[in-house]
């Protein structure tokens, strides 16, 4: 009996040339995780999928068989992104987006919010002017919906709600240490000092008060602080520096 | 008793390992490649491991436009050295270059980057030789540089970061970049957006 075709919609994230014309590339589906397709032919001039296939590419697939690389047949495109493909600054960004979801993105289960919002990011990406505030958004809410939020309303050693005040933020941590804890600390602890403003936009971030962020003096500095402690903590919780995070 | 692989002559481990490592060869591929070599001549196989040992003894890259040249001084090869130096077509590789050679199209001269800007592998506008390109811009009459890297994302982006860098730091030279669009033979029905909004952009007045 043949096969009854499959269907998934995703975000593609590498590809690689394989062979003389074929392609194969991962996609951040909707249902399975990162999986992998091949496009046999896609290099040849007069394919049909030729195109479609390129990463940064929100696409529908079409595929027949349940192999571990199971052939792509059609590609029917969503959003090709093109306003980002033909920006420097934004391609390098909208890439470090897609490396850092491709490592929270679980396998078997259910990714549909997790790529809706990946999609949504670099939609705002063309939008902003905050370029770097979409990434630390997308970043924090990331963490937070992988299970390793952080705390920074209490202090993580006695819970106290912190004062309106300076706190050293602990990366092993991911949250910050009030003033009489701060002694707490082990002496190996990374630390990272973070002013009254950039503690606003955190809370602003995990408040979704998007309005009152817009309206706050968005100095580069505090952006750059929150950026700091952000990577720092996704690299805590992988375990490995993203390659793309150094064309940022 | 079983044979596997860890029983075989270590000469013939060795050697196929050293096969695997080549792009496109699996395992399989290796053993029966190193099968067949087992199974030829002494002469030929000699050959084969002088050709070998010669590409790497005697090659190396031209210092101008790093194409591969046998010449010991090789601040200059025969490929770069008869050619306009007015007008640069930047390409990723060689094989783009002997491309694009042999159709006759472009008279000037070549340079090779060798790779493109993939920050997905970490490889960054640093690891090509675009420094090298622009100290030739600098100590030569260049009029024109043609980007002709490959329309994929990393062709595009290493084409981006030439252009923004050549547009900042040298006002008078034109830049150029190969059209993007339908190609021949393909049919309208299945292109993609991207190739569609090129064709449309860049489309020509033919009356």
């Amino acid at each position: 009996m043949k096969n009854k075709g499959n269907y998934t919609k995703g975000l593609i994230s590498r590809c690689t040339n394989y062979k003389d014309s074929d392609i194969i590339f991962n996609l951040l589906s909707e249902e399975n995780g990162v999986q992998n397709f091949i496009a046999r032919g896609a290099k040849k001039p007069t394919s049909r999928l030729s195109g479609h296939i390129e990463p940064i590419n929100y696409v529908e697939i079409y595929y027949s068989s349940n192999s571990s690389l199971p052939p792509v047949s059609q590609i029917q495109p969503i959003n090709s992104f093109i306003k980002i493909k033909s920006d420097y600054n934004l391609l390098m960004k909208s890439q470090y987006l897609v490396e850092l979801s491709e490592k929270f993105f679980s396998d078997e289960t259910n990714n549909k919010s997790q790529l809706d919002r990946l999609v949504k990011t670099i939609e705002e990406l063309i939008n902003t002017s905050h370029p770097e505030l979409v990434i630390l958004v997308y970043e924090y809410e990331l963490l937070k919906s992988n299970g390793f939020g952080l705390s920074i309303f209490e202090c993580i050693h006695c819970s106290k709600t912190l004062n309106k005040e300076s706190h050293y933020f602990s990366i092993s941590g991911s949250g910050f240490y009030c003033k009489n804890c701060l002694g707490e600390a082990k002496s190996n602890e990374e630390l990272i000092k973070l002013s009254i403003e950039s503690q606003v936009i955190f809370r602003s971030i995990e408040r979704k008060n998007y309005t009152a962020i817009s309206q706050l003096n968005l100095d580069n500095m505090f952006i750059k602080n929150l950026s700091e402690i952000l990577k720092k903590s996704i690299s805590n919780v992988l375990g490995v520096q993203l390659k793309t995070s150094r064309f940022l | 008793m079983t044979l596997n692989r860890s029983s075989l002559p270590i000469e013939i481990q060795k050697l196929i390992i050293a096969f695997s490592s080549l792009p496109g060869i699996g395992p399989k591929t290796a053993q029966r490649l190193t099968f067949y070599v087992l199974s030829q001549n002494i002469e030929e196989t000699m050959k084969l491991s002088e050709a070998l040992r010669d590409v790497k003894k005697t090659l190396s890259y031209c210092q101008n436009c790093f194409f591969i040249t046998s010449e010991e001084n090789s601040s200059s090869c025969n490929f770069c050295i008869d050619k306009e130096s007015s007008s640069i077509c930047v390409v990723e590789n060689i094989v783009d270059a002997i491309t694009i050679e042999m159709s006759g199209i472009h008279s000037g001269s070549f340079h090779i980057l060798h790779g493109s800007i993939s920050p997905m592998n970490g490889i960054g506008p640093e690891n090509l030789k675009i420094e090298e390109l622009i100290k030739r811009i600098n100590s030569n009459s260049t009029n024109e540089i043609i980007l002709a890297t490959n329309p994929t994302l990393e062709g595009e982006a290493t084409s981006m970061y030439l252009s923004n860098f050549i547009k900042d730091n040298f006002s008078n030279i034109k830049i150029t970049k190969l059209a993007k669009g339908l190609a021949s033979g393909t049919d309208l029905e299945y292109s993609d957006f991207n190739t569609l909004s090129n064709a449309f952009e860049n489309r020509t007045n033919i009356n």
